[in-house]
């Protein structure tokens, strides 16, 4: 071969030589982890963890006897009753209203309520300090569970440091049945309810009741205590997992929804018989609203209707950089089964983290 | 550079008049169409309500469009990759060898284009083909879908860029292979061996604690190191399918390596193609 | 100027496994002037297409230099000035003879028009298949395609193998002419043919190469040694002893008679004296003169 070609060939060969290496040097000394293609899985709470059923299982330590009616004949051998949640059996549900549970000490060690506080903490140091000190319960260690129904809020907790002082505000204790107190306070200093003032009931330094109406309290000792049935439109005791659950009355649920979605609203009471949420925030947030009814064509056509309304509310959410929704909105989906709805949104623990990206430690560090 | 691309633009009009792309061009129409005719998708206000595909319901979930087509983008970024690079390897093999057919070689060395020109003219003609297949099936179905949703996913396409850079690696290996031996089925087998490879050096990572640590586990990650990382260039498509941020370094250095890769095999290419009688 | 210079030009191949090299090519001196038409003969496997491919870098020499038209064969821009019709061509055969010409047009750099082109393919005769594949060529039509892409751009230099090969006599002739029209505008034609016939009619210089060399080259004329004898045949009736006393012979019955000797005065004056005896001339021929005799006698050296 002539000098030319031949000095052009081994050139080449040269070249290749040193393309070759460069192309290893670059991808293996630059090489990092996979790359992920996936969000991760949301696990959505549609049923009873493990630990969960552990939780009910230790929880389950009141025993009810059967209820005593005046002219019942005394049952001739009853079973041996069945142990029961005791926050569960107090709450003082009526036919019709909302009961929502929030399991605030799970919160408080899960992610959302690490953040939270964390938060919080960063703000003002003394914020749950404060609370403790002017009331006696460490609102982050001595409180369990609240319970919303209706109109009172339930409270499961530590209560024996409890001030004094801030029940007997309310006035002088009464007690009532076999472990309970009351506190109706009355303008006069006797025992006429002032309507303008809440009521309180403890029971046993681990429950606490406070509502408008004295008779809820009454109520919800008299169903701790076995004097009064545990109503079937309260929370059954398998239907207690996730961080925050509860059950809506299809008629309530036209309350939640505000002016513009009122025709929404209107829709779900009338094909609802009942609506069951669960809240999972161990890790990612994840929430799982079932709806129940018996007609099945009218809950597909909500179904339809609401997930069209969370495509749109995800795009207004977009469109007005109101990313913390836009989150929530993301992984949204109806999934119709038959007889019920299930409504799923999540936010997984990485966005959560970037909602508190400016409080918290965080922004601490920056 | 005129020259390559005259040559570029030769193949490209060679290509149209044979089977192998007429079939091909044929059978991702016939999906397209497939696509266009047989998928129901039924959106509500934005909200992906019903699909169904030829009369059967495919999911029930009703939920925002974007978020539910992800499945279905990500499917296809998967297709376009690895089906168009695959595809590109069969269809594409006697391109090479077809330039250095007696009567034809001869008659191209004596014009005005030197054997470097016809080399990388013969490999751009080849890439542009292969790119556009992908591209028109991706593509295809993006707008397809967005006619029928009005969401617009550009995994698809990305998927096709990708296939293409990652073929560039594989078909100049194939190159390579011809000017040492002039055999359209040698091609083909070498295209399809760096294309495992290529799977096999995306994830060498994880399959090097399968070697004996010392020297077996060397002399894979020192051969596999070089390679074309074919695997970890097809997620990043995916990954924007399901709404993920493009992780722009790794894609550069996967993408650089394998633009690096395919020039050493061409620069093998030419040293064999100079030395080369006809 | 040249436009073909060769000094010593050689081609080795093989040697490898035990196997003994071949010398293709032993070191080839040819200098061929611009506007001249060089013929290269030779037998078959004597090197005459390696010659022609190592001329234009088809293959690479092992030793020697070339120079086309003043440059370097690897130099683009002299094989624009190029027009090569390999020994064997294939066409790509889903193309018309119109695409053929458009793309070696582009990549010669020419912009030449389609009516222009159309006229090439007139001339070539396959103009009226201008717009067909030429899957279904015949080996004349494909020869007569690869003749036009040879002349497109009116090339300096036409390096020609077996330009001829497959057509019919009338397109040799037809072949012939264009060569001649080419030859007539300045250009240099290198032609490469078996058919000793048609290398005499078109070209002025022969090289004929055996064994891997140029063994004799230059002028026909100079190249063919003097004639020996001429052959002469008279109408029936001549008087065959008014013959035979004018010095002509008759070896054989077959008619035709013979008269010795490479003068020229000498066989004028011989026929005067037949013509006066009343023979009348019917042919005359010199004979031992033609490209064929040389070439035997070449080989044979």
């Amino acid at each position: 071969m002539t000098p030319a070609p031949r000095r052009r060939a081994r050139r080449h060969l040269a070249l290749a030589a040193v393309l070759l290496a460069a192309a290893a040097l670059l991808m293996s000394v630059g090489a990092r982890e996979p790359t992920r293609t996936e969000k991760p899985d949301v696990e959505f709470p549609v049923r009873m963890r493990a630990e969960e059923q552990k939780r009910m299982e230790r929880r389950a330590t009141l025993a009810l006897p059967a209820p005593r009616g005046e002219s019942a004949p005394a049952p001739a051998p009853a079973p041996e009753p069945a142990l029961r949640d005791p926050f569960l059996v107090g709450l003082p549900v009526e036919e019709g209203e909302p009961v929502v549970v929030f399991e605030a000490n799970a919160l408080r060690h899960s992610r959302l309520g690490e953040l939270f506080v964390a938060c919080v903490l960063a703000r003002d140091p003394d914020t749950f300090a404060e609370v403790e000190r002017a009331i006696g319960v460490d609102p982050l260690k001595d409180i369990d569970r609240v319970a919303f129904v209706g109109g009172a809020m339930v409270v499961s907790g530590f209560f024996d440091r409890l001030k004094p002082s801030v029940l007997d505000a309310e006035g002088r204790p009464a007690a009532y049945g076999e472990a309970g107190r009351l506190w109706i306070p009355d303008p006069r200093g006797g025992t006429v309810p002032d309507p303008g003032r809440p009521a309180i009931a403890l029971w046993k330094d681990q429950l606490l009741v406070v509502s408008d109406d004295p008779d809820a309290l009454r109520r919800s000792i008299d169903q701790l205590e076995g004097r009064a049935p545990v109503p079937d439109a309260g929370i059954p005791d398998d239907m207690a997992y996730g961080e925050v659950y509860g059950a809506i009355p299809g008629e309530a649920a036209r309350r939640l929804f505000g002016r513009d979605e009122r025709g929404l609203g209107e829709r779900l009471a009338a094909v609802a018989s009942r609506i069951e949420l669960h809240v999972d925030a161990q890790s990612d947030l994840a929430a799982v609203v079932r709806v129940r009814g018996d007609d099945a064509e009218g809950l597909s056509d909500l179904g339809k209707s609401i997930g069209a309304a969370l495509a749109v509310a995800r795009v207004q959410a977009q469109a007005t950089d109101d990313t913390r929704f836009a989150d929530l909105l993301e992984s949204a989906r109806v999934q119709d089964r038959g007889g019920a709805l299930a409504i799923e949104l999540a936010v997984p623990a990485e966005r959560l983290e970037s909602w508190f990206r400016d409080c918290g430690p965080a922004r601490a560090r920056r | 550079m005129i020259p390559t691309l005259a040559i570029a633009r030769d193949l490209l009009r060679e290509a149209r008049a044979r089977r192998w792309t007429v079939a091909l061009l044929a059978g991702v129409t016939l999906l397209l169409l497939l696509a266009a005719f047989g998928l129901k998708l039924e959106v509500v206000d934005g909200a992906l309500a019903a699909s169904r595909f030829l009369g059967r319901s495919v999911h029930g979930d009703i939920r925002a469009a974007d978020v539910a087509l992800r499945p279905l983008f990500e499917a296809v970024a998967y297709l376009v990759f690895y089906g168009g690079t695959l595809l590109g390897v069969v269809a594409c093999a006697d391109f090479a060898p077809a330039l250095l057919a007696p009567g034809r070689i001869e008659h191209l060395l004596a014009l005005p284009v030197r054997r470097s020109e016809l080399v990388l003219g013969t490999f751009l003609g080849v890439e542009l083909l292969v790119f556009a297949g992908a591209l028109y099936g991706g593509l295809g179905l993006t707008l397809i879908v967005a006619a029928k949703t009005g969401v617009v996913g550009f995994a698809p396409a990305l998927a096709a860029l990708l296939g293409a850079v990652a073929f560039s690696g594989v078909y100049a290996v194939m190159v390579a292979v011809t000017m040492a031996v002039r055999s359209a089925a040698l091609s083909a087998v070498a295209g399809a061996v760096i294309w495992v490879l290529g799977i096999v050096a995306g994830n060498r990572a994880a399959l090097a604690p399968l070697f004996e640590p010392g020297l077996a586990r060397t002399v894979f990650l020192l051969l596999t190191a070089p390679l074309p990382r074919l695997s970890a260039l097809a997620l990043h498509a995916p990954r924007l399918a399901n709404g993920l941020p493009l992780e722009g370094r790794e894609l550069a250095i996967q993408a650089g390596g394998t633009a690096l890769f395919a020039a050493a095999a061409l620069a093998l290419a030419l040293a064999a193609f100079e030395r080369k009688d006809f | 100027m040249l436009a073909v210079e060769a000094c010593g030009l050689a081609k080795r191949y093989g040697g490898g496994l035990g196997r003994a090299p071949q010398d293709a090519l032993r070191g080839i001196d040819l200098a061929v002037p611009r506007g001249a038409a060089f013929g290269l003969v030779g037998p078959n496997g004597a090197g005459k297409t390696t010659f022609v491919k190592a001329l234009l870098g088809v293959l690479r020499p092992s030793a020697g230099e070339v120079r086309l038209l003043g440059g370097s064969p690897e130099d683009p821009r002299v094989r624009a000035r190029v027009g090569y019709l390999p020994e064997r061509l294939a066409l790509a055969p889903s193309w018309t003879p119109l695409e053929i010409l458009e793309s070696v047009a582009r990549i010669k750099g020419l912009r030449p028009g389609r009516a222009a082109l159309l006229a090439l393919l007139e001339d070539v005769g396959v103009a009226e298949a201008a717009n067909r594949r030429t899957r279904g060529f015949s080996k004349g039509m494909r020869q007569r395609v690869g003749l036009a892409v040879a002349l497109l751009g009116e090339p300096e230099l036409l390096v020609l193998d077996e330009p001829t090969d497959g057509l019919d006599p009338l397109g040799r002739v037809h072949v012939r002419g264009l060569l001649a029209r080419a030859l007539a505008r300045g250009a240099t034609v290198l032609l490469n043919s078996h058919l000793l016939a048609e290398t005499e009619r078109i070209c002025g210089r022969i090289g004929i190469v055996v064994g891997g060399r140029i063994v004799r080259e230059g002028p026909l004329e100079g190249l063919a040694p003097p004639p020996a004898s001429w052959r002469v045949r008279f109408e029936p009736g001549a008087d065959e002893a008014a013959l035979a006393a004018a010095g002509f012979t008759r070896p054989g019955g077959d008619g035709i008679h013979r008269f010795g000797g490479a003068d020229a005065a000498a066989l004028n004056a011989a026929l005067d004296r037949a013509r006066a005896a009343g023979a009348l001339l019917a042919e005359l021929a010199p004979e031992g003169t033609d490209l064929e005799a040389v070439l035997a006698e070449a080989v044979r050296a």
